[in-house]
């Protein structure tokens, strides 16, 4: 019963500290949320448009690269100055300047001019692409037109229609896809999904970390020898405070993965499977708390160094960044943080119909770093308590 | 202004002694920083893809796409070509990420074009290399349109214009709209200049910023401080007026953030190859920065009644103008009401201006950052000192 209620009382320090409430539940959905919405809609290169002819050619034009197969994002610009602006800061990748008279010009039969720039990158090369395939789109139905009108055409408006039924219905030479292998993440992976895995992990390690000073107070304040003197066992305050651990991360856990659940649709695959991930890595964390709970003595200090190596651990795991973007030989290295072992774990339930069998490695890897960390923590607890 | 400077002089002394407060001013940004750099592959507007081609046609029209478009992506050093045998084994490479997209040009499209009929080309890409592939089919269409346009131009002066279709004519037709100017231009404009910092810049900058906001609460803090220990009430009686007692702790939060954003600043330039331009704006928009963030910190003295309450206000304060600002992921592939959001904060404006400095401005392009970022500190600060100056007095 006292095991319950040494672990009962991390809890409720947990809840009854408002300011803490803020980072262990309110920080990482907000984050979550914010992960979401920039990274989770399309990633499509963004192109700047600076359209200063309302024709129906200008339009015809943003038609065909709308319906191109390189995906821009569309962004429309009023006037140069403000597409350079956004060019010049990297918040569009190419601009396109449709000059004023653009339909006009064609239409009289003469050369229109479209100006694209961008910064010198090799990403404008390869975006210039869909410009350059939408002007051959539409530069065929305008050559049709132009031989047509020298041969009994009449209206610019209806040949160039008639032009480009004809372009739909040519046999001409087709372009066909296929699709082979596997992306970094399956295509059906929610917006927020990858984001929620690597807050979850990221803050469950840091509260565990800021979980560990409550530990040192409880030591240094004396409660834990008022406890000894009194008939508790040692066995049993050191299984309290460890349950205690555990139940702060598991609290964490669970709230982050029923939010993102409830609000943002996340889907975290297999239940069985994802729950036992969330215990190993719970278990990791208490692991953490329990080493430098009873190895540190200065709260403060504990405190400040705990949040910075749980943020350093996390970007290293790849709590931060997703490690399948990270160079190599840094992917192997990052393997030596329970993070990364973790995430890669909870990647791997992004594929339907995985299971607790295709976690067995990052699990084990998992139980491992949990039992270590257990052991010495739990060691060191017991020698700080009884001297 | 003695005493003040005696108070700021002994609290920098307590606080070099303090290992935290180096680790969260000094160490943590520039571990993070390093981290980033390592750990992000530095790819600043650079686009590369290694593209399979497959001629089974070995024609004119193959060659005009593979001579034509596709050579011209290789110098533009967009894509690298190697030349495949088959369709199976292509279909490997891409599955394999050997390649990142292939094209199959079919046997017989050259026969099929010049007869009129159709023909079909393949491009092989993977969900690993989506823009790859994307960038393949838009170059194969706007070829598959400029060889079209011929075929098209006949067509269309057949049905709507008054020519037949016999052979003659049809010849005739072709060569006249072989003849026909391309319609349209695509000038290249000379390249915009950057005004972006490169990724090791940005995340020294975001941390530098980030762990600014937590450096700044080391001085103005100490006021709560001294009241819980009694040391205030004696200063007060030294007599300290109590505009001193706060001017020596603001001055100490000060130069916390000036020192803690030069360190990491200095350290990202020559050990991470941060640019970071024209030293003077920079030094300048650091001391704004430092400035807004003392202002803000010394805003939430006044509202706290506990160091333990101000320091995790702040941290919360400072968390969430990070998250909002930029400081963790760059803004600019954000939607636009997250960027106009982003402007409430210091933070943006700080990394804006950073980001025009490396573009190679000066004072003048920083100075709607410098502006903000002076303005958020002096409101902020004012309000602060009103309300910590009842603080100070209440004792």
């Amino acid at each position: 019963m006292s095991v319950l209620e040494i672990a009962r009382v991390a809890i409720v320090r947990l809840v009854r500290d408002r300011s803490g409430l803020f980072f262990v539940f309110m920080l990482p959905i907000v984050i979550i949320l914010v992960l979401g919405l920039m990274y989770g809609g399309s990633s499509a290169p963004r192109l700047g448009v600076l359209q200063s002819d309302d024709g129906v050619l200008a339009d015809d034009l943003l038609d065909a690269i709308r319906g191109g197969s390189l995906v821009l994002e569309e962004r429309a610009y009023a006037d140069a100055a403000s597409l350079d602006d956004a060019i010049e800061r990297g918040l569009v990748e190419i601009g396109l300047e449709i000059p004023a008279g653009y339909t006009a010009t064609l239409e009289g039969g003469a050369t229109a001019t479209l100006v694209v720039r961008g910064q010198a990158t090799s990403a404008l090369a390869a975006l210039r692409r869909a410009v350059e395939a939408a002007v051959a789109e539409q530069s065929a139905r305008i050559r049709a037109t132009r031989l047509t009108l020298d041969h009994g055409g009449s209206a610019f408006d209806a040949t160039y229609q008639a032009a480009a039924d004809a372009q739909r219905d040519l046999a001409g030479v087709a372009v066909a896809v296929e699709t082979v292998g596997e992306g970094i993440f399956p295509e059906n992976t929610g917006a927020f999904s990858i984001g929620a895995q690597s807050q979850l992990i990221l803050f469950m390690f840091l509260t565990s970390m800021t979980a560990a000073t409550q530990l040192i107070l409880t030591r240094q304040l004396g409660v834990s020898r008022r406890m000894l003197a009194g008939p508790t066992p040692v066995r049993t305050i050191l299984l309290g405070e460890t349950l205690g651990r555990f139940g702060v991360a598991m609290v964490q856990g669970l709230f982050i993965v029923t939010v993102t659940v409830v609000a943002f649709g996340v889907d975290w695959g297999d239940p069985l499977a994802a729950s036992l991930l969330v215990i190993m890595f719970a278990l990791v964390g208490t692991g953490a708390a329990m080493v430098v709970g009873a190895v540190a003595n200065n709260p403060d200090q504990a405190g400040s160094l705990g949040v910075f190596a749980g943020m350093a651990l996390g970007a290293f795991g790849g709590a931060m960044v997703p490690i399948e973007i990270f160079p190599p030989e840094m992917q192997t290295i990052a393997h030596l943080s329970p993070h990364a072992w973790a995430i890669e774990g909870f990647h791997a339930l992004l594929v339907p119909g995985t299971g607790v069998v295709d976690i067995l490695p990052q699990l084990a890897a998992l139980l491992v770093f949990a039992a270590g960390l257990l052991t010495v923590g739990v060691w060191r607890f017991r020698r700080a308590l009884t001297g | 202004m003695g005493a003040a400077l005696t108070i700021a002089l002994k609290d920098l002394r307590q606080r070099l002694r303090d290992r935290s407060a180096i680790i969260t001013a000094i160490a943590a940004p520039l571990v993070l920083a390093t981290m980033f750099a390592l750990l992000l592959p530095s790819n600043d507007g650079g686009f590369h893809a290694d593209l399979a081609v497959v001629d089974l046609d070995g024609g004119p029209v193959a060659q005009g796409l593979v001579d034509g478009p596709l050579a011209g992506l290789e110098a533009a050093d967009v894509a690298d070509l190697t030349t495949v045998g088959s369709e199976s084994e292509a279909s490997t490479l891409v599955e394999d990420g050997t390649v990142d997209a292939a094209i199959v040009i079919p046997a017989g499209l050259s026969a099929a074009v010049s007869a009129g009929g159709g023909a079909e080309i393949t491009v092989i890409g993977s969900p690993a290399a989506v823009l790859a592939a994307q960038v393949a089919r838009s170059v194969v269409e706007g070829y598959a349109n400029e060889v079209e346009a011929i075929q098209l131009s006949v067509t269309t002066a057949i049905q709507v214009g008054d020519v037949g279709s016999d052979p003659t004519t049809v010849g005739a037709l072709a060569a006249e709209a072989i003849a026909l100017p391309a319609p349209i231009a695509v000038l290249d404009e000379a390249a915009a200049a950057a005004r972006q910092a490169s990724s090791a810049t940005y995340y020294a900058a975001a941390m530098a910023v980030l762990f600014v906001f937590f450096a700044a609460q080391f001085g103005v803090l100490g006021i709560l401080g001294e009241r819980r220990n009694g040391t205030l009430g004696r200063m007060l009686a030294a007599p300290i007026a109590p505009a001193t007692i706060l001017l020596g702790k603001l001055l100490v939060s000060l130069v916390m953030c000036v020192v803690s954003m030069s360190v990491v600043v200095t350290v990202a330039a020559i050990a991470l190859g941060a640019d970071w331009g024209a030293p003077l704006p920079l030094a300048a928009l650091i001391v704004a920065t430092s400035i807004s963030a003392s202002g803000i910190a010394l805003l939430v003295v006044g509202f706290a009644r506990t160091e333990d309450q101000a320091g995790a206000i702040t941290s919360m304060v400072a968390m969430t103008l990070a998250v909002l600002g930029g400081s963790f992921f760059p803004l600019t592939a954000a939607p636009e009401f997250l960027t106009r959001l982003s402007l409430l904060t210091p933070h943006a404006w700080f990394l804006s201006g950073v980001a025009e400095l490396a573009g190679g401005g000066g004072f003048a392009a920083i100075a709607p950052a410098l502006g903000v970022l002076l303005a958020i500190g002096i409101v902020t600060g004012g309000l602060g000192l009103l309300r910590a100056r009842a603080v100070v007095l209440a004792r």
